[in-house]
């Protein structure tokens, strides 16, 4: 067009205004279109087939976590339920385990993020930084809490209680190890979920020993499941960021999401299959060895599950039902707001503040 | 895995159908590229009923993807041509339950298929726009409109609409010659 091109710019400028696409909506078009291609294909739905049931590893649990917050929760609850969250975290490589490494990234169940993410990369937050505050039900354990305070210069501060933040404040900041993911997410905001789970993986690979970023498949699944958790609570303020890894996630094997309602707000919940398995507390204690060898120390939580097990006087393998590990976001921001495992649930509240009101800076 | 990135990478629209051919579960990907673009277009014409519409646009693609002609590897200017269709054939099943109300007082034109889209059409678009686009013909709104809202080509309103590209230009021309009148008409000032 050129500069006599007025009219057609007038007439551009009239387009009536149209809000995005609800996220909620557009999944929902988007089922029914591929429930439409199943009909006319005499096949059957992608959402109404579940994933083929390849016994897969389960997330890689405290030990592999280098946050502190969410760390704890899981320490715990590697105790309360006999060591069942963090014990495959340090299982043998997955082939040793007649898992098929060589699992494609399935994205196609779990779409809805991706146009979660779409949705979610246009909005604003307000306020400089992201508190995130769970609390914390362990099995066995009773009941703890905890608040990350994400300042969007890049700050971190963890206390265990709202109260505690100022006091954490003036300590100083800490160290988030998740920086890195964070910060790859940002830039994938937009990109195929394939390229934004390689960023993911490329970003965590120092954090998980540096063999993840070409490790197996259903392994690198574990590592964006497990960090992407923790990712997305401190991403709430940076929408590119969510977008990011929920395109990543969008690619965890087997993933599927669900409309949900959660204390009346529509919700997203994203599930991921934990096939039936069996823990070795022996390979535990040894990976931890290792770590130790490796890394010269171990994080507090870390030392705490350590010691746990070193008080078990049995190294007989466990056995964990299947289930699934579930977590809740909100439909329209992306929040977080709840993630269960087997004897764990952590409930999240998750809002934007404005960091000089904690005494943040 | 770098196989696999690959070839998303390098599928275009016209890759992606031509793959639903074989796996329809993968014409998603065409919704996901597209399904902004097409919904934006389609409540921008029809309201409230253009995310309906909007989901019909892909549904119809899905059936027609056979015909499409995968040298085009741009698929949005076809999805927004199917859409066209459905507006206009939306705006026309609306104008009959206009009409049916009209009856009462009826007008010289109340029996034009143009004239009673045009009514149909002036309730979603607002007053202003409504009086600009009066006395642009459908035919002719269409390609303005996929110009003006969608910054299609000539050739790419040609393809959404399956029509020569010089067809698209006369069209184009009539609509504009028209609207520069009606916005002077209306005291609206170039520049």
């Amino acid at each position: 067009m050129n500069g006599s091109d007025d009219d057609i710019r007038w007439v551009s400028a009239q387009r009536p205004a149209i809000d995005p696409p609800d996220a909620v909506a557009t999944s929902q078009a988007r089922a029914e279109l591929l429930r439409h291609a199943a009909r006319s294909a005499r096949l059957a739905p992608v959402a109404a087939a579940p994933s083929a049931a390849r016994p897969r590893r389960r997330r890689i649990a405290v030990l592999a976590r280098p946050r502190r917050g969410i760390a704890m929760a899981a320490a715990a609850a590697v105790v309360a339920a006999a060591c069942i969250t963090a014990a495959l975290a340090v299982a043998p490589r997955l082939g040793h385990d007649g898992i098929n490494t060589a699992i494609a990234p399935g994205v196609a169940k779990a779409q809805t993020l991706v146009l979660l993410a779409n949705h979610i990369a246009l909005a604003p937050r307000r306020g400089d930084a992201t508190l995130v505050f769970h609390r914390n039900a362990i099995r066995g354990e009773g009941t703890f809490t905890g608040a990350d305070l994400y300042l969007d210069n890049g700050r971190y501060y963890y206390a265990m209680t709202r109260a505690g933040l100022p006091a954490a404040i003036k300590a100083g900041p800490q160290d988030f190890s998740l920086k890195p993911i964070v910060d790859a997410m940002a830039s994938v905001s937009s990109a195929d979920p394939s390229v934004a789970r390689a960023a993911f993986l490329k970003a965590a690979d120092p954090l998980y020993g540096g063999d993840i970023q070409h490790g197996p498949t259903a392994e690198q699944d574990n590592v964006i499941w497990v960090s992407g958790v923790d990712v997305l609570g401190a991403a709430y303020g940076r929408p590119a960021v969510l977008a990011g890894v929920l395109r990543a996630l969008a690619t965890v094997h087997g993933v599927t999401v669900t409309h949900t309602t959660f204390h009346g707000v529509r919700t997203l919940d994203i599930a991921m299959k934990v096939p039936a398995q069996t823990v070795n507390l022996a390979a535990m204690k040894r990976a931890l060895a290792a770590r130790i060898k490796a890394m010269g120390h171990l994080t507090k939580a870390e030392a705490a599950v350590k010691q746990k097990l070193d008080a078990q006087s049995q190294s007989a393998p466990k056995t964990i039902p299947a289930h699934f590990m579930r977590l809740t976001l909100n439909a329209r921001t992306g929040g977080l707001m709840r993630y269960t495992d087997v004897g764990l649930v952590v409930t999240y509240h998750v809002t934007r503040v404005n960091a000089a009101r904690l005494g943040g800076r | 895995m770098s196989a696999d990135l690959d070839r998303v990478t390098i599928d275009s629209d016209a890759g992606v159908i031509e793959r639903s051919l074989r796996d329809p579960q993968a014409f998603g990907e065409l919704f996901d590229r597209h399904w902004g673009a097409v919904h934006r277009y389609c409540g921008s014409r029809a309201g409230s009923d253009g995310e309906g519409l909007a989901a019909e646009t892909f549904r119809l693609a899905f059936d027609r993807r056979a015909t499409y002609d995968t040298e085009r590897a741009d698929a949005l200017p076809w999805l927004l041509g199917l859409a066209t269709n459905l507006i206009r054939n939306h705006l026309r099943e609306r104008s009959r339950g206009t009409r049916a109300v009209g009856r009462l007082d009826p007008s010289p034109t109340a029996d034009h298929a143009d004239a009673a889209i045009d009514r149909a059409e002036a309730a979603l678009l607002g007053p202003v726009l409504t009086a600009a686009l009066e006395g642009i013909g459908c035919d002719d709104r269409d390609a303005l409109l996929l110009i003006a809202w969608n910054d299609l080509s000539y050739h790419e309103v040609a393809e959404a609409l399956d029509i020569p590209v010089g067809t698209v230009r006369s069209r184009i021309s009539r609509a504009r010659l028209r609207l520069r009148t009606r916005l002077s008409e209306l005291g609206y000032t170039r520049g």
